[in-house]
């Protein structure tokens, strides 16, 4: 499966509103409502379409009020400690939501594991994850 | 080709499925650290150990590490809720402690510095810092990804040092030094401060264009080194070319748009599913 992927359109008008998202709040930190608007608008179309988005993509947005997070700005982030593991604590500022990463050293997204590339199609029988997968 | 990832639960599979890719978006902003020239990050480090050990000399001790008075603070904590007569009994305790030297050993100092992610975090927020230097052997890298937004938006230079918290670590006498910051105001440490700053690199991110940066650089069509990823290009025109940006900060140029980048995966075949349902199908 090269080339042309099935809804390439929908994948460029989300790209797009991400990248305008973070020029609206490197333009004008105060306006947040617009930034919101268009990670709003984001997720809508992501919704309707089943389209998946990186979870690098995905952290940066918050699933409450799906407002574009920028820490330090719209969010805070902090190290915390838990039952004995460590945690990273990213929380939203506008509905006060919390997200928690669990800091493994040995944890690797399946996103980011070699065997899971378009190039490599060989797959080693490795453990799977209950992370590989978040819910959208 | 690799089994099929669906039905694992149905019984022998007649024949190999075709692998179905599944596409995702991915970032189109990369945030990554600026590579540090090796001499750079020596020269980076001797100096920050050297001023540690020649300041931890000129105080009383050495510093030492906060986990011997536990206890001892802990029960400083719950002074307020114990009877008075406990309370006497504690600041015996107190000055035992301050004779073994636990603690920083000097306050002024330890107050210039921000140790530690979270205190390094809340003083950028705060804007009160000179410099980030910050570890670059961090497992997982998302303990301190959040730095590089955060300092770029504050323009502070920063920096990753690689082994910072295997050298620092054990002359301060702490376990772990993930983030160092110099407060505003340093005394003691301000010729360091003006000395690793020239040789800091600056930090590029894309939508917030870095003061620090020159007008040369380009923002557009930032291709992916990995060789595993595939990256669709768009056709998309520019929107604009990346200006010189003013030092009052006005952003009045567009910034370029990105290029699409899609990911593709291959499901992982040994994900955990709960078994499917079914009246035809037989439950495990």
């Amino acid at each position: 499966m090269a080339g042309p992927v099935k809804d390439r359109e929908a994948f460029q008008r989300l790209s797009f509103l991400y990248q305008a998202a973070h020029c609206v709040l490197a333009q004008d930190p105060e306006n947040q409502a617009l930034a919101r608007f268009y990670c709003h608008t984001e997720r809508t179309i992501a919704k309707r379409l089943v389209l998946r988005q990186d979870p690098s993509v995905k952290r940066t947005l918050c699933r409450g009020c799906s407002s574009l997070l920028i820490p330090g700005l719209t969010c805070t982030q902090r190290q915390r400690r838990r039952r004995g593991q460590r945690w990273t604590v990213q929380t939203c500022l506008t509905c006060q939501r919390s997200q928690r990463f669990l800091n493994d050293p040995k944890h690797l997204l399946w996103g980011d594991r070699p065997e899971a590339q378009l190039g490599n199609q060989a797959a080693s029988a490795k453990h799977s994850s209950p992370h590989s997968h978040p819910p959208s | 080709m690799a089994a099929a990832p669906q039905a694992p639960g149905r019984g022998s599979v007649r024949k190999t499925r075709p692998l179905t890719v599944k596409t995702s978006l991915n970032n189109p902003f990369v945030l990554c650290w600026s590579t540090l020239e090796r001499e750079d990050m020596m020269f980076i480090l001797q100096t920050l150990e050297d001023r540690f050990r020649s300041v931890g000399l000129q105080k009383i001790e050495d510093k030492k590490k906060r986990k011997k008075p536990l206890l001892i603070k802990e029960q400083g904590r719950e002074k307020c809720g114990l009877d008075i007569g406990l309370i006497e009994d504690l600041k015996e305790e107190k000055p035992d402690a301050d004779q073994q030297a636990s603690g920083w050993t000097s306050v002024h100092v330890r107050k210039q510095l921000a140790l530690g992610v979270n205190e390094v975090t809340r003083a950028l927020e705060r804007s009160e810092l000179l410099l980030v230097l910050v570890c670059k052997s961090v497992k997982p890298a998302i303990i301190t990804s959040h730095l590089i937004q955060l300092s770029v938006s504050r323009s502070v230079p920063a920096c990753q040092v690689p082994r910072l918290s295997e050298r620092i670590a054990p002359v301060i006498g702490l376990k772990c030094v993930l983030a160092l910051g110099f407060r505003k105001g340093t005394s003691d440490f301000a010729d360091e401060v003006r000395a690793i700053i020239p040789r800091v690199p600056s930090l590029n991110v894309p939508w917030l264009q870095d003061r620090i940066e020159d007008s040369g650089e380009s923002i557009e069509m930032e291709l992916l080194e990995d060789q595993d990823k595939e990256i669709l290009d768009t056709s998309f025109e520019d929107l604009s070319k990346h200006k010189r940006k003013f030092a009052e900060g006005k952003l009045g140029s567009a910034i370029a748009l990105q290029p699409l980048k899609i990911k593709k995966l291959i499901p992982n075949p040994n994900k955990i599913r709960k078994p499917p349902k079914s009246k035809k199908t037989i439950l495990k």
